[in-house]
């Protein structure tokens, strides 16, 4: 068993865990402190997931951020015992909860079964995972800017139309299909640069600065908004 | 205003446009413009002297520039058609009219709205003018005798554009739309300087100008209109203004029930017309005039048609009695009297009531292939005429008597139209057009005059203090009776002589136009004896005026076009001159010789279907001709019969008018309450619609919709909702539950498909 | 490169918890707890966000780095959210004197 695969389960594992406890805790405290190892423990997995940035920004941000707003405002209210009130169990909070499950088995179910649909196999007719991470249909491909990070690497000057960007590879026209050079995808330099700073902000100053400015304005909104309500007094 | 739109021509069309003749004569108003109105009596405001100006210097302008240049007249060699805008400033300058006065009106002084409102239609009667002279000019190649004139067509926009149902806005000046927008605009320019006078006195004169502009612009879009469904909204157009302005006077119920009565009667054949036109479309795919007579003039393609050429024609004739006031629905038109007098003489004489004749003069060439419709044409006619003639005799009310004389000859129209004489009924369209709308407006002056009496028997001895009216009454008497000489004999007797003919013609039932002819002539005494009494229990005898009124003439603005009309009345008739006449007014210096043949059926056969053509009459036969002049006697005897009659019953004291009204007192009793026609559609449509309505009223409205459905509906609504109430509790949390199970049910039913 | 993990396992860890964070959201009542709640159901989806990117990177032959950079933006909305959130909770609490929403029915009347 690779180690990815050891870390993932372990991770995985206490990650559920953890966050049931999330859930369950009466004292909301005990919650915080359970949400602050399921976030670390969370950037964990991105770290797996090749996103050192993230990883980073996950820690930094949620569990130092923002979990220390959290255990902030559960100190300044200080809710004594009985204000955190009883455990009511109604029916209704079992219905919900049990259609939680629900849609968890069956998200989960769809997943295992409808994602890995082979060529051919019924489910491929059913847009399902496999589509998600397949390469794009030849309407889509074309070479682009994420092509920078394989410099030097073939890329056919396949322009489609689509607004995906380039990619590295070769499209047959005859059979419209668009085949990844598999040196690439497994070359050293394109897996150096995925989820590094560098290129997650070449991208986010790049495709989507302007995504990224509305969120600099959201975030100011925030900003006046926590103040203006948190005020006693305006 | 012609350079303007030749100007307009030039955009419109650059290649084939001829604009010479215009552009130099905009100088040329200073000439003519002083003299002319101020002979018709003095003592008229300010704003006459400035109309009279505006009227007359451009109407020579025009009939200049009219006969000599194009008005704007452009060809399109890929059509083969002329098109002119001019056809759209004639259309819109009444709208324009009524739009100023609609909506500032108000707050003008009134010189001014009198001003904006004659000038809107005095323009558009200047347009036509230049217009129809223009259509002259268009001559084709034509037969020996006969004229040939190319339409001008003008496609305003497209209108309608479904599929294969296609409407443009489009708009055609042919012979017949010419002869109706010249009596249009000109007898309602008159009658709208006549209506200054007359509604002086009345506060919503702004209203009165905005109606009456709107009117003319409906009727203009009526007869200018080149498919049925635009000539469907001119007639529509024309009985909206025809409702607003009976109802005129809305605070007097009475009023505003006539206006109501006539509106709801024109229904009924408003609804006829349509399924009329729903025939038409199914058979020929087109609702165009031209693509229609096509269709039905060429043998090979009038198959569609015949199939459904009676019923749709029938369906048609339908609309036009109701509109133009034949049996069976002609009876709005007495109840119509209840508007201003103008409007009576431009709507409910001179125009609006003959759309019926001018429809079906339209679509002469469908009502050809239906022999039936046309007997039945004839028949309802002739009946119509006899009818309303022998009502008229009996009534009081000076314009009720008119009323009825106007249903009358409106059926002597569709005699004329049914027997295939669309000329003659064409012609007698317009010279009544002149008498009436003469009588109309002299009645309405005398009325003015006596302040607001109208019943005749408050008359009498009238000719003294009111001479104009006088003179010019009596000139419209002698025309609608049929003196030889005035409009009304050369009309009348032309279609008395069709009707007769059509037994020579080889009509399928020569019985049936005997008969007719009788009924004709009938009409023909009774409407002289009728008139003549009007006549002289208004004018003659001893004064029976109400004590404290003192009667007086008609003001200049009431003169003018009173003076005008009684000319055209005395004169009109010399344009459709019978060929058997046609050497007594040869003699006439400069226009003798034209008017020895009958111009009007020279100009207007082009439009007629030579079918049309051949059942109109010919000439040639000498045993025709001693026929004619037979015929001729006869009516201008019982003409002359009647008026001598009515003077020795009326004109001095007599006892017999009474004798006889309280000997034959069933007769007098049935015609005095007009055949009781109004009791009985009470009886057979309004009672059972009032009952039918509390039926709907007390069973179905009140217990059906509002106990079953309304209240059951919110009785199902609070039961549901006191069920629901209890979901929505306001508890976020379970709302977002609901929300997940709906997510897991999603995701299921995707899962499971 | 490519994780010897399945994309599946990945997808499955983050459906669990967003589905515990759902069921958080649903059945508990303290205002502060529910808003950890969301926290891990934002979490679940920048999993999945990374994930994605991850393996469609491997199977492109191409830097797709779209998924990282909306977990960037989620983060970033995280904590707005939480920001604004806790500020409601604190007023409310100065209002009520509690934080249990099942108390209220707010949305009703």
């Amino acid at each position: 068993m690779a180690s990815e695969t050891i870390f993932f389960l372990i991770l995985a594992f206490s990650i559920v865990v953890s966050s049931l406890l999330v859930v369950t805790l009466r004292n909301p405290i005990h919650s915080a402190l359970s949400l602050v190892s399921t976030m670390l423990m969370m950037a964990g997995v991105y770290a797996l997931l090749n996103a050192p940035f993230l990883a980073v920004i996950q820690v930094m941000v949620y569990a130092g951020a923002i979990m220390v707003l959290f255990l902030f405002v559960i100190m300044l209210l200080n809710l004594g015992d009985d204000e955190l009130g009883e455990r009511r169990f109604t029916l209704s909070k079992f219905i919900t909860a049990g259609g939680a499950i629900f849609l968890f088995g069956a998200v989960a179910f769809g997943i295992t079964t409808l994602g890995s649909g082979e060529p051919g196999s019924p489910q491929t007719a059913y847009p399902g995972l496999s589509r998600l991470v397949a390469v794009p249909g030849a309407d889509e491909v074309a070479c682009s800017e994420a092509r920078a990070g394989v410099e030097g690497d073939h890329c056919e000057e396949v322009w489609v139309g689509g607004q995906e960007g380039r990619a590295a590879g070769t499209y047959d026209a005859a059979s419209k299909t668009w085949r990844p050079a598999p040196e690439l995808a497994r070359s050293v330099a394109l897996w150096e640069r995925f989820g590094t700073v560098e290129w997650v902000g070449r991208s986010i100053f790049g495709k989507w600065v302007f995504l990224f400015e509305v969120t600099g304005v959201l975030l100011l909104a925030a900003v006046i908004g926590a103040v203006v309500i948190a005020k006693r007094r305006l | 205003m012609i350079p303007m739109f030749a100007m307009g021509a030039s955009d419109h069309d650059d290649h084939g446009h001829d604009d010479h003749g215009h552009g130099d004569h905009g100088d040329g108003h200073g000439g003519h413009g002083d003299h002319g109105h101020g002979e018709h009596g003095g003592g008229s405001s300010w704003w006459m002297y400035l109309l009279g100006f505006l009227v007359l210097a451009p109407t020579l302008m025009c009939l200049f520039n009219g006969v000599v240049g194009s008005s704007g007249v452009s060809y399109n060699p890929a059509t083969g058609e002329y098109s002119s805008p001019i056809l759209m400033a004639i259309i819109l300058a009444p709208a324009i009219g009524a739009v100023i006065n609609g909506t500032i009106g108000q707050k003008l002084p009134r010189p001014i709205v009198n001003l904006v409102g004659c000038a809107a239609i005095g323009l558009a009667f200047l347009f036509s003018i230049s217009a129809v002279g223009s259509l002259m000019g268009l001559e084709a190649p034509a037969a020996e005798g006969h004229m040939a004139h190319q339409p001008i067509v003008y496609n305003a926009f497209k209108w309608i554009w479904v599929g294969n149902f296609q409407i443009p806005a489009k708009f055609v000046l042919d012979p017949l739309s010419a002869v109706m927008i010249l009596i249009i605009t000109g007898i309602g320019t008159l009658i709208h300087i006549y209506s200054a006078g007359y509604m002086s006195h009345d506060p919503a004169y702004a209203r009165f100008f905005t109606y009456l502009n709107l009117f003319c612009f409906a009727m203009l879009i009526l007869v200018l209109g080149g498919n049925m469904l635009l000539t469907f909204v001119g007639w529509e157009g024309v009985g909206l203004c025809s409702y607003l302005l009976i109802g005129f006077w809305y605070t007097d119920d009475a009023k505003a029930s006539a206006g109501k009565k006539a509106f709801v009667v024109n229904r009924v054949g408003d609804f006829a017309f349509i399924i009329g036109m729903f025939l038409i479309f199914t058979a020929a795919e087109s609702l165009d005039y031209q693509a229609i007579t096509q269709l039905a003039t060429t043998p090979e393609t009038a198959g569609p048609l015949m199939g459904i050429a009676t019923a749709a024609t029938i369906f048609i004739f339908i609309g036009c009695t109701g509109k133009s006031a034949q049996i069976p629905l002609f009876v709005w038109l007495p109840d119509a009297m209840a508007g201003p007098t103008p409007v009576s003489a431009l709507i409910h004489a001179a125009t609006m009531v003959t759309a019926g004749v001018y429809l079906i003069a339209r679509m002469n060439a469908l009502f050809i292939l239906a022999p039936t419709t046309m007997w039945i044409v004839v028949v309802v006619g002739g009946v119509t005429a006899l009818m309303a003639a022998t009502i008229a005799v009996v009534q009081n009310d000076i314009k009720k008597v008119l009323a009825y004389s106007t249903v009358s000859q409106l059926g002597y129209m569709f005699m004329a139209v049914g027997s295939g004489a669309l000329t003659a009924g064409v012609f007698h369209l317009m010279t009544h057009a002149f008498f009436k709308a003469l009588l109309f407006l002299g009645a309405g002056a005398v009325i003015h005059g006596l302040h607001d009496e109208q019943d005749i028997r408050k008359m009498g001895g009238l000719r003294k203090s009111m001479p104009i009216i006088h003179w010019t009454f009596l000139v419209g008497c002698i025309a609608i009776a049929g003196v030889p000489g005035f409009a009304g004999f050369f009309s009348k007797d032309e279609i008395l002589w069709n009707v007769f003919a059509q037994v020579h013609a080889g009509a399928p039932m020569p019985g049936l136009h005997v008969v007719m002819w009788i009924v004709g002539v009938l009409t023909a005494g009774l409407t002289a004896f009728y008139m003549f009494r009007l006549y002289f229990l208004t004018f003659h005898g001893e004064s029976r005026v109400a004590a404290g009124v003192t009667p007086h003439d008609a003001p200049a603005a009431m003169a003018m076009p009173l003076i005008i009309l009684a000319a055209l009345s005395a004169v009109g008739g010399y344009l459709g001159v019978p060929h058997i006449l046609g050497g007594l007014v040869h003699w006439i210096p400069g226009i003798g010789e034209a008017m020895s043949h009958h111009i009007l059926h020279t100009w207007l056969e082009q439009v007629f279907t030579p079918s049309a053509n051949a059942l109109s009459i010919r000439f040639e036969h000498d045993q025709e001709v001693v026929m004619e002049w037979v015929t001729m006697g006869v009516s201008v005897v019982v003409a002359l019969g009647a008026i001598a009659a009515s003077w020795m019953l009326y004109a001095r004291p007599s006892d017999v008018p009474k004798t006889v009204a309280e000997r034959a007192s069933l007769p007098y009793k049935i015609l005095s309450n007009k055949y009781y026609v109004d009791e009985l559609y009470a009886l057979l449509f309004v009672k059972p619609t009032l009952l039918i309505g509390r039926f709907f009223h007390k069973v179905v409205d009140e217990v059906l919709i509002d106990l079953l459905l309304v209240n059951g509906a919110a009785w199902v609504m609070e039961s549901m909702g006191a069920i629901g109430k209890r979901l929505q509790d306001g508890n976020v949390q379970r709302y977002a539950g609901y929300v997940v199970l709906g997510l897991g049910a999603i995701i299921f039913l995707l899962l499971i498909k | 490169m490519e994780g010897s993990v399945p994309l599946e396992w990945y997808l499955i860890l983050s459906a669990a918890i967003f589905a515990i964070g759902g069921v958080g959201v649903l059945l508990r009542r303290n205002a502060i707890i529910l808003f950890m709640c969301i926290e891990l159901m934002l979490n679940a989806v920048n999993l999945t966000f990374l994930a994605f990117s991850r393996y469609r990177t491997g199977a492109l032959g191409a830097l797709d780095l779209d998924g990282h950079v909306m977990s960037f933006f989620v983060i970033a909305l995280a904590a707005a959210e939480a920001a604004v959130g806790l500020a409601i909770i604190l007023s409310i609490f100065r209002h009520r004197r509690h934080i249990n929403v099942d108390d209220g029915n707010l949305l009703k009347n």
